[in-house]
């Protein structure tokens, strides 16, 4: 077990602000052991944490052909901190992992593009996405196209009063 | 050797795109900021390894040290690629997003911050076995004669 001692050098060596990781133990829930685990590579991302609390990932749906959980244009799935999906700001009328999983693509280039400086809006990658459906013609039933942005929370709309789940909350 | 320049001719040749999709690709302020990096012979001098690190019960028989080596961040090379498992491939598109996105915006690649993952298989106690992998990029031998922009 490391002393008080070796955890504050730890600290120290790593350039690690206390206060900071003192938030990380309590939200996830670390060991001092466990916190000496950590590499510089993760320091990075821990200091990028209030930032990245501040970003949206919403992924607008500008094409529907036959999706089967119903998801339609203007509809639209959105996550918190990278990878954190927030149903009650989404707005199909079901969540649908085939349309997840590319958008999940996106978190860490968030998370880079925040821990380097640089504005995320900016990302090199794609800014269309297919779901991983293939529609009726190719041995699917349907499919979406989804147009991914990144959104500080200053500009971000919420759409609270319109998402299906508020909606089935309030019947 | 001259100093290389992109050709947008050559890259649609390539990509087979029609005049009209070069145009809207063009048209396209992202994509047109990133193709000329994305294939530029300095990406073709990166690769993307893929390495096991960790293995446990892998019934594919992945063990530490079996690698995927992928050409300019994101090609295939099968002949220095190691036979590899389905269900350990879910991450790599998104690994290949990222260092694609920070050697644009002229990050080292090597320097990320999210290299490690995991199959999608959970150890001998609730499943068959597991396999932790690290992503990391190294410089390539000369690819240049490849480059999309010179050769297409």
């Amino acid at each position: 077990m490391a002393t008080e001692a070796e955890y504050q050098k730890f600290l120290k060596d790593n350039n690690l602000d206390p206060k900071l990781v003192e938030g990380i133990k309590r939200f996830i829930g670390y060991t001092n052991e466990e916190i000496m685990l950590s590499t510089p590579r993760q320091h990075k991302s821990w200091k990028a944490q209030n930032t990245l609390n501040e970003w949206f990932i919403v992924a607008n749906i500008v094409e529907s052909h036959h999706c089967g959980a119903r998801n339609k244009v203007g509809d639209r799935y959105v996550f918190q901190s990278a990878t954190s999906l927030v149903p009650e700001e989404s707005t199909v009328r079901f969540l649908c992992t085939a349309a997840i999983v590319p958008i999940a693509f996106y978190g860490s280039i968030l998370y880079e593009r925040l821990a380097e400086g640089l504005d995320p809006r900016d990302f090199a990658a794609n800014e269309y996405a297919w779901c991983s459906d293939t529609d009726i013609e190719c041995g699917g039933y349907g499919r979406i196209l989804m147009k991914l942005s990144m959104q500080h929370a200053s500009e971000f709309k919420s759409m609270k009063d319109r998402s299906y789940w508020t909606k089935m909350k309030k019947k | 050797m001259g100093e290389w320049k992109f050709e947008w001719k050559r890259f649609q040749k390539h990509n087979k795109y029609t005049d009209e999709e070069m145009e809207t690709f063009m048209n396209d302020p992202r994509r047109a900021k990133a193709a000329p990096i994305l294939f530029s012979p300095a990406i073709l001098k990166k690769n993307l390894i893929i390495e096991v690190v960790k293995s446990h019960g892998c019934s594919a028989g992945l063990k530490p040290g079996d690698k995927l080596v992928f050409r300019a961040l994101g090609i295939l090379d099968p002949q220095k690629s190691s036979p590899w498992c389905a269900q350990a491939m879910g991450e790599f598109g998104g690994i290949a997003n990222m260092l694609q996105d920070r050697f644009v915006a002229g990050l080292d690649p090597e320097e990320c911050i999210w290299r490690y993952f995991s199959c999608m298989d959970c150890g001998p106690e609730y499943g068959w076995g597991q396999v932790v992998m690290q992503a990391y990029v190294e410089d390539a031998e000369s690819w240049a004669k490849d480059s999309a922009g010179n050769s297409a």
